[in-house]
């Protein structure tokens, strides 16, 4: 792999004592997922959603395989968020199906989502709780129980440095560690999918850089991961990208495809933020025609 | 097989169930709001009607006019001063009153006539005025019953004085039940049902709300949980909440405003218990139609809390409200509550009536938790 050019952001890590170093304690402790070629661990096929008149997603279709990292990039409101929402159960889906781990979202609803850990995009833990009681609980809610349980928070609280803060309600704690503790309570149970939705829309660079460490050694051990995202470096990180437009995917691929879809002679290195202009442009320009 | 395999149902959903239920009493421990409603509105309540409002009449204020005060008239008005109904200022003029008539510092305006005297001893006929305010209805009503009733016993005891017939029948009260006619009496057990509703319906329409506000409802939507699971584990902490708070009712009721208490405590629970599943019932629609805690409360306040004040019996009569209103109260649950309720203070344990109100009670809940669970799981989709 070539050396990429140092970013602002890397330079700014770099005084502040570089980052965790990308290593993750989390993925270190976590069970690898095995059954590679199984199939698609998240498949959509043909995902719609309208609201009244308004379609907010058409005809969203893809699949990804285990241990792969895929992310849904697009302006907001433009159908990213229903997709995503439909892959993990918080929204029904006009037509279409979604499935994760095998198991079809709208039949076997408990079992697929007993599969799939979620983190949202707006801090959705019990703020009146403390730290360690959303952990019991989530940890509870996905069937973990006795000295499994005790035993999965302790890890959560050890990997993510959340001891000082245990008995803290999450409320208070600072934006960097509620996220933490949200990814934590999503991964207790280890589940085969991630869903991230805008997870470090907010957080300063080296806890994002510490989450990307978790999730990349998750993925690592077959954890397959869904991202949102409107970072276009955090974009880099994905195998592949769907680019959501319009209620529609108008580009599917590796963000190096997507570069080179758009390479010409006017800039012939494109980074992703060209791809994803030229290319919704492109689809701005089919739309008229 | 892998634990993290283990099938959602099962051993796991009693697991998953318990933390919902632990997460959900914690946050009911945590929550003054719900510490305040349970235990401290009900001690002001009980006080409220055990002290504060009284329906008895005792001691209206009124004023008595003496347009030409003889043996006779000084002799009947009299009778006013010391009846324990009123409180009674004498004058001798109708105008010095009118004001406080229209302030309502006065209740009625009693006189008697000129003529009193030799009307009476003509016709045997006393003809008195009674001045009441028509905008209190009630009140007025009360003001001019009683003084008839002053002036018809004055004018029986006349007439046996003067050797004249004497009342042929003897009418001799007797109430049952609550024989003091102490109105705190019925207005303790029936603002038991009003802490009930609080419990039962404001506080619950608010906690569903709440996770949506929040945004944890999506959390908990990701995970297995499923709707019934999820309004079940809110449930069982108020039912327990409800009950503890019932019991203090009952424990305030009966040692510190002396009501009687002649039923059995068991059939005392087993009402309360049945009113809390028609009002958790509402409370877990109300939450799961709305989203938003405001409209959440504005909703419980009118669909459960004026009712159980206004159409349940608590305050006022259900058989002089015009028939539309009557059928109107058949779905509030708690008509059913209050009549039960007084009975096991009053009167004692009357199983066919206690019956026929759980019966109607648990029905109109069963309705309510069903459309509850069914918008919930709309909702979800």
């Amino acid at each position: 792999m070539a050396a990429t050019r140092p970013r602002f952001e890397d330079a700014f890590i770099d005084m502040l004592g570089g980052g965790p170093g990308g290593r993750s304690k989390l993925a270190e402790a976590s069970r690898t997922i095995n059954g590679a070629g199984a199939g698609a661990v998240i498949e959509a096929a043909g995902l719609t959603k309208q609201f009244g008149d308004f379609t907010a997603a058409s005809g969203i279709t893809f699949s990804v395989s285990r241990g792969e990292i895929f992310g849904l990039l697009g302006p907001n409101g433009t159908g990213k968020s229903t997709t995503f929402k439909m892959l993990c159960g918080l929204l029904r889906p006009t037509t279409g199906t979604g499935r994760v781990a095998g198991f079809d979202l709208r039949r076997d609803g408990a079992k697929a989502r007993n599969r799939l850990g979620y983190m949202a995009q707006k801090f959705s833990l019990y703020g009146d709780l403390t730290a360690l009681q959303n952990l019991a609980f989530f940890a509870g809610v996905y069937g973990l129980e006795g000295a499994d349980r005790r035993k999965r928070v302790a890890l959560m609280i050890e990997v993510f440095d959340l001891a000082d803060y245990a008995s803290m309600p999450a409320s208070q704690l600072p934006l960097g560690l509620k996220q933490r503790l949200a990814l934590a309570c999503a991964v207790m149970h280890e589940p085969d999918a991630l869903f991230l939705d805008e997870p470090t829309s907010g957080v300063d660079p080296i806890t994002r850089r510490e989450f990307w460490a978790h999730i990349n050694g998750l993925v690592g051990k077959g954890v397959t991961v869904l991202v949102t995202t409107h970072f276009m470096d955090e974009a880099e990180y994905c195998d592949r990208i769907s680019l959501i437009y319009r209620g529609k995917s108008i580009a599917l691929g590796s963000p190096d495809e997507l570069k080179a879809r758009v390479a010409g002679p006017a800039n012939p290195d494109p980074t992703i933020e060209d791809a994803f202009i030229a290319l919704v442009e492109r689809s701005e320009r089919e739309a008229a025609a | 097989m892998r634990r993290w395999l283990a099938s959602p149902f099962g051993g796991s959903r009693a697991m998953r169930f318990f933390a919902l239920v632990r997460k959900e009493t914690l946050q009911v421990m945590r929550d003054p709001s719900s510490i305040m409603i349970a235990f401290v509105l009900p001690v002001i309540l009980l006080f409220i009607f055990g002290y504060g409002v009284s329906l008895d009449a005792v001691s209206t204020r009124i004023s008595l006019v003496d347009e030409n005060p003889t043996q006779l008239s000084k002799d009947l008005a009299a009778s006013f001063i010391h009846s324990r109904y009123f409180a009674v200022t004498v004058g001798s003029d109708r105008r010095q009153f009118e004001d406080a008539l229209i302030a309502g510092r006065t209740r009625g305006i009693v006189v008697i006539p000129a003529t009193f005297t030799a009307d009476f001893a003509a016709a045997d006929s006393p003809g008195i005025q009674v001045i009441v305010d028509g905008a209190d209805t009630n009140t007025a009503n009360f003001v001019q019953n009683y003084a008839a009733g002053v002036v018809n016993a004055w004018a029986a005891g006349r007439r046996a004085e003067f050797g004249g017939a004497a009342p042929t029948i003897d009418v001799q009260q007797r109430v049952w039940f609550n024989a003091a006619l102490a109105s705190r009496n019925f207005l303790v057990p029936g603002s038991i049902a009003i802490v009930m509703t609080l419990i039962g319906t404001m506080l619950t329409s608010l906690v569903v709300a709440r996770e949506w506000e929040r945004g944890t409802m999506e959390a908990i939507m990701a995970t297995p949980v499923t709707a019934v699971e999820l309004l079940a584990s809110k449930v069982l902490p108020y039912f327990v909440l409800g009950m503890t708070s019932a019991t203090l009712c009952l424990a305030l009721a009966v040692w510190l405003f002396g009501v009687p208490f002649r039923g059995s405590v068991g059939a005392f629970y087993l009402l309360t218990a049945s009113f809390l599943v028609p009002a958790l019932g509402l409370g877990m629609l109300i939450s799961a139609a709305t989203k938003n805690q405001f409209l959440a409360s504005q909703a419980a306040l009118i669909s459960a809390f004026m009712p159980s004040f206004l159409l349940s019996g608590f305050l006022f009569e259900i058989d002089s409200m015009p028939t539309v209103i009557q059928w109107l109260t058949l779905i509030v649950p708690a008509r059913y509550l209050i009549p039960s309720l007084q009975s096991v203070f009053l009167a004692g344990d009357v199983w066919p009536l206690f019956l026929q109100d759980i019966a109607a009670m648990l029905a109109i809940g069963a309705v309510f938790l069903l459309g509850a669970a069914r918008t919930t799981r709309k909702r979800i989709a």
